[in-house]
């Protein structure tokens, strides 16, 4: 009986993590066509930054070799290592998207995290589709 | 005095085993390693930097003279005392040399800037196990300070101080605001299995070391971390999942 106690309990710390994974309500996608990705916000609420800090915005996270921006991107995004370039995407409102474009180079991955106003500071992870 | 020297050895096996990390690990040595001026320069002008540096290697030390048969174990403040002396002699060494070896121009050698960096280095020596106490209690991992720095029981012969520093740890945990996610590991956790890795030991302390910059942001009374930080976490984790093979 203890045994089975034990084994509940850790099964259901185990579990507490994937509970918080699951963002049923996420509806944001993050796709790609060729060298650019687009974030897209079909709702329910704005996709921003941090409300507090002015300036701030959606961040995106390019992976790739060789990427090169185009005028668009290069004034959301930066190199932060050889391999990726960091982006700072103004807020999306309901229905909009943004669309990170690169005219050269390799795109491997991506990955967006932003805020909703109705999640307060629970993040919003948006992986690559 | 040969028994004290011996207790040096491993940290000839460090760079040895360190140039092995960099060879097989995603860990990115490169800043260091393309710009060792760089780095003594920062090392030179950040007192905090080289005090948590110093106070690293002196634990280590510390850890392994109580893993001896028999264990060495002094006084902690003699511990402390030899933290603070090896961070003011570094310090003042590591300005000499950048100043008067390197010739690097914007670091100044004035006795006063030279003194107040030293001292500014040893007190973090010093202090850096407390603080790094908080920081990994703060994280919900305080098992690790167990792992890095071994128990605290054999800390002292006293045991006052030691309860002190227990003390301290929950006070600064219950001044944190309330996190909707727990802590910074619950949220290494939901982007590691967002990004369809599974949270191992291993992954979760190389996040969390790869993390460490952005306690800061998460102490600031405001749990929502700035874009750069936002950033910082998908690219750790990105890296985590490409497996350092770009």
């Amino acid at each position: 009986m203890r045994r089975l106690l034990a084994a509940l309990l850790v099964l259901l710390t185990a579990c507490a993590p994937l509970v918080q994974v699951a963002q049923p309500a996420e509806r944001a996608t993050l796709t790609r066509t060729g060298l650019s990705v687009t974030l897209t916000n079909p709702g329910p609420d704005a996709l921003t930054g941090d409300p507090s800090r002015a300036g701030d915005g959606v961040a995106l996270t390019v992976q790739g070799i060789g990427l090169v921006p185009d005028a668009q991107a290069a004034q959301w995004c930066r190199a932060a290592t050889s391999t990726s370039w960091a982006c700072t995407l103004p807020d999306l409102p309901v229905g909009s998207s943004r669309r990170v474009m690169f005219t050269a180079g390799t795109l491997l991955d991506a990955a967006a995290f932003g805020y909703r106003p109705s999640l307060g500071a629970r993040p919003v992870l948006i992986w690559l589709q | 005095m040969t028994r004290v020297l011996r207790l040096f050895v491993p940290f000839l096996a460090l760079p040895l085993a360190l140039t092995g990390v960099a060879a097989a690990q995603a860990f990115d040595l490169s800043p260091i390693l393309a710009d060792p001026i760089g780095w003594a320069v920062a090392m030179t002008t950040n007192p905090l930097l080289l005090g948590l540096f110093v106070f690293g290697v002196v634990a280590t030390v510390k850890r392994d003279a109580e893993r001896r048969k028999p264990p060495i174990t002094w006084n902690p403040w003699l511990w402390r005392g030899i933290a603070f002396a090896v961070g003011v002699a570094s310090s003042v060494l590591l300005r000499v040399i950048v100043v008067r070896v390197l010739n690097r121009a914007g670091v100044s050698l004035e006795i006063g800037v030279t003194l107040l960096n030293g001292f500014a280095a040893g007190v973090i020596a010093v202090i850096g196990r407390d603080g790094l106490k908080t920081t990994l209690g703060w994280l919900g991992r305080s098992d690790l300070l167990t792992q890095l720095l071994g128990r605290p029981s054999t800390d002292t012969a006293t045991g006052t101080e030691t309860e002190a520093v227990v003390a301290t740890a929950p006070q600064s945990l219950a001044g944190l605001p309330a996190m909707d996610l727990g802590s910074l590991t619950d949220l290494i956790v939901l982007v590691l299995t967002g990004a369809g890795l599974s949270p191992t030991q291993e992954r979760l302390v190389r996040v969390t070391a790869a993390l460490a910059p952005l306690a800061p942001d998460l102490l600031d009374g405001d749990v929502h971390l700035s874009a750069e930080n936002r950033n910082r976490v998908l690219r750790v984790v990105m890296d985590l999942k490409t497996g350092g093979t770009l």
